[in-house]
């Protein structure tokens, strides 16, 4: 845990670092100081933008800033240019064109042409997402509508690598998901034609399983799913060929305690309870105590003595 | 069959009184999904002779052939066999997905279900007819949304479906809370904690359904940060015992580009944290965005069985990964690794060396010119239990620019280690797959043939076999429009 302890500290100051480097020297043009030029509309600034042809850069041209800051109207101006952010979204401006740019850009309550702000993704989600009243959603629309792939936040490890901000940003994740999407995949044995895992993957997943990336039994009953596959192959106590799965260690029964401890999890995608309290029971067979250094009865007993009960009588 | 009567009448009876309005006037939307498929498998047999046709004594024996046997005095010798022969399995599932708007503002009933054929006992849960996956009324508004019927629930403690009601309170905007409870359903199989598939798979299987609760609140900061809080817990329907009792944390910030992830769940009854993790990925700059990771993961197991009183450790983890898209060329470019390490066992001494760590590599290359792709994957998993050390490469085409219409030729090939096994294994082989839209239709058709080698070597009683696979898939997606 230390170690885990170090990296996280390491990580979180980098992070942190990081962040105050990227929140420094963002630009923000102060539509509200110029809110004179509104009147002569978005397009004198933003010229090109209905058409497409300025799609690839939104921004108003550096020429006419120094048309007025030139030094002597007004104080002269570093603006060179926006270099647009890379964005996941197709979006164009010249598809939208009878939205106004107060529909998207408006801020609440501002007075003027010139209140405006940068557009939220919320806007977008009002006719496109899932609780949008005309049904744009997903089902009719494809992902690809909007965005390009990856979408934006969606990096290629995406699949699965999302656990935290799916719990974290579930109200969001529901705009453009329906709970169904999620069932797809998080529904244990399900169509064949489904291609979470690489192709065939059933002959090739023993090491994942082992180093477990993900949790298989987020999707997958080890009891119900796992048990019942190795045992008709023949890995699983009750389906054995012989020696067995471990049969390239030898007095395996006598020493197995380090392994199964660190990788329990494959342990019962094979056996049942019953054949580990052969011997790690006390209430018969050779009473070998499974428990650690650090378990702590009480505090188990309290949640379920029902689960003590099984090798321990008085409970 | 595992539907619930009490929810799904419900949920039936709900669904039906709203239909006729629902046809008139009001949308339906969802899909239709077939889906056969086709593989080999060479299960093992068990087979048998009468004691006295092996020599020797005890209980494990030997036949002339030199295949152990066990023997129990006056009754047969038994032994698993594998005699080389395939057998085809032919699982064949229909999914019907559907949601539907009432007429009355923001009430709308939902619906996922499957059938499944081709009662092969081979193939997982191929005996289960018919499954109820989600089916629930939803009213939603803007400050609330009240769910009733089956669905699943996602959160930091992963995904838990049960039949119930949920009611989730989201009035000031920048938070929510909810709060859910119901008769829990087993994770992965749909089904109740006390069914015949539990009831089979294992002889210590509790005979008592489960009720689940819990709370969550969550807020959002902006688009700037998210983050939620859950409690759950699941106890027997005769309150003797707990089957689990966790919480869960999850934090995410997004500033500049950046992303900040946080999660932990915790287990109650064990003391432990299952999964924790912390995580930073930087905007793309130049087409390079690098993502960072620690981990700690110890399973989780329910209160019902045994295992968490053997005290499984866990592991730390670090992973770091880099994924570059080109801005000139259709061309993405994706690597990275993890190394983990374990935490002490205290099992006592063991003749034994287990390895206590393991590394992970992988790598992406994905080339996409004009209707054209190559989608090159390796993957190397090297450390406790076991190691694999292969990948595919898809070579495809488009049938148009902007089409989902596809086919591709793919060739895989995997090395297997075992740390506790003897011998290792090689996958190798190839498959055509493809697909084909008809978007006046709303349909797409789908459909993979291959062929794998599979190699087992230094392992005793093994031999080369090839392994064929294949689906077909038909999807058919209908609306009839309507509002909500």
């Amino acid at each position: 845990m230390r170690r885990l302890a170090y990296l996280s500290a390491l990580v979180l100051t980098v992070g942190a670092g990081a962040l105050f480097a990227a929140t420094r020297g963002a630009f923000e043009f102060p539509h509200q100081k110029h809110a004179a030029l509104g009147a002569a509309g978005c397009e004198s600034c933003h010229a090109g933008i209905y058409s497409g042809d300025a799609a690839l850069n939104v921004s108003a041209d550096p020429a006419l800033c120094a048309g007025c800051h030139n030094g002597q109207a007004f104080p002269e101006v570093g603006y060179t240019g926006y270099t647009p952010q890379e964005s996941g979204l197709k979006f164009q401006h010249a598809n939208h064109p009878k939205l106004g740019c107060q529909t998207c850009h408006g801020i609440p309550g501002g007075e003027g042409e010139m209140a405006v702000q940068a557009a939220s993704g919320d806007t977008c989600l009002a006719c496109h997402g899932n609780g949008a009243t005309d049904h744009f959603e997903v089902g009719v629309n494809p992902c690809e509508t909007c965005h390009y792939d990856p979408a934006p936040g969606h990096t290629p490890d995406w699949q699965t690598q999302h656990a935290t901000a799916a719990a974290a940003e579930l109200p969001q994740c529901s705009q453009c998901h329906k709970e169904t999407f999620c069932v797809d995949c998080h529904d244990g044995p399900k169509n064949p034609g489904m291609q979470y895992h690489p192709a065939n993957f059933v002959t090739r997943h023993s090491a994942e399983s082992w180093a477990a990336p993900m949790e298989c039994a987020e999707c997958h009953s080890r009891e119900v799913f796992c048990r019942d596959c190795h045992s008709n192959q023949g890995v699983a106590q009750d389906g054995r060929q012989n020696g067995g799965y471990h049969d390239g260690v030898a007095n395996w029964l006598q020493q197995h305690g380090a392994a199964a401890r660190q990788g329990m999890e494959s342990c019962t995608s094979c056996h049942q309870q019953t054949q580990c309290l052969a011997c790690h029971s006390a209430k018969q067979g050779w009473r070998v105590n499974p428990h650690g250094p650090d378990f702590d009865p009480e505090r188990a007993a309290d949640r379920s003595t029902q689960s003590c009960a099984i090798c321990h009588t008085g409970y | 069959m595992t539907v619930h009567r009490r929810p799904f009448l419900l949920f039936l009876a709900c669904a039906m009184a709203w239909l006729p309005a629902t046809a008139h006037a009001q949308g339906v939307r969802g899909d239709v999904r077939l889906n056969w498929g086709w593989l080999q498998l060479r299960p093992f047999a068990l087979d048998s002779v009468p004691e006295d046709g092996v020599s020797g004594s005890g209980l494990q024996r030997q036949l002339a052939s030199g295949t152990v046997v066990t023997c129990i005095e006056g009754d047969f010798c038994r032994w698993y066999e594998n005699n080389g022969q395939r057998q085809d399995i032919m699982p064949f599932t229909q999914d019907l997905r559907f949601a539907g708007w009432t007429g009355v503002q923001g009430l709308s009933f939902h619906g996922q279900m499957r059938t499944r054929l081709g009662s092969d006992d081979l193939w997982p849960r191929t005996d289960q007819k018919f499954d109820l996956l989600t089916g629930y009324l939803s009213f939603n508004r803007t400050a609330y949304q009240i769910k009733a019927g089956r669905m699943y629930r996602a959160s930091g403690l992963g995904y838990y479906n049960f039949d119930g009601a949920s009611a989730v309170w989201r009035g000031l905007g920048w938070m929510w809370v909810e709060g859910y409870a119901g008769w829990s359903l087993a994770r992965g199989i749909n089904a109740p904690r006390n069914g015949n598939l539990y009831q089979e798979a294992d002889l210590l299987a509790t005979d008592r359904r489960g009720y689940l609760f819990g709370g969550e609140l969550g807020f959002r900061g902006g688009k700037v940060f998210s983050g939620s809080a859950t409690y759950q817990r699941e106890l027997r329907t005769d309150r003797l015992a707990l089957y689990s009792e966790r919480a869960a944390v999850d934090l995410r910030a997004l500033v500049g580009g950046w992303a900040f992830d946080g999660a932990a769940s915790y287990d109650f009854a064990y003391d432990q944290l299952n999964d924790a993790r912390v995580r930073i990925t930087t905007p793309q700059l130049l087409g390079i965005r690098f993502g960072a990771q620690a981990r700690h993961y110890t399973p989780f197991f329910d209160y019902w069985t045994i295992w968490s009183a053997f005290s499984p450790v866990g592991f730390n983890e670090g992973r770091l990964s880099g994924t570059w898209t080109s801005r000139t060329l259709p061309l993405l470019v994706e690597l990275g690794g993890a190394y983990r390490e374990y935490e002490d066992t205290n099992a006592g001494p063991s003749n034994t060396t287990i390895k206590k760590d393991g590394y992970r590599g992988f790598g992406r290359i994905y080339w996409s010119p004009d209707k054209w792709y190559v989608d090159a994957r390796y993957r190397a998993e090297d450390g406790f239990g076991g190691s694999r050390y292969g990948g595919d490469l898809v070579l495809g085409r488009y049938l148009a620019t902007g089409s989902a219409s596809y086919v591709a030729l793919r060739g895989t090939a995997t090395e297997t280690l075992y740390e506790f096994r003897e011998g290792e294994r090689y996958v190798t082989g190839g498959a055509l797959e493809g697909s084909y839209d008809i978007t006046t239709a709303n349909l797409t058709l789908d459909a993979t043939l291959g062929f794998y080698r599979i190699e087992d070597k230094n392992r005793p009683l093994a031999d080369t076999w090839t392994e064929g696979r294949a689906s077909v898939g038909l999807r058919w997606r209908f609306n009839t429009g309507g509002t909500r």
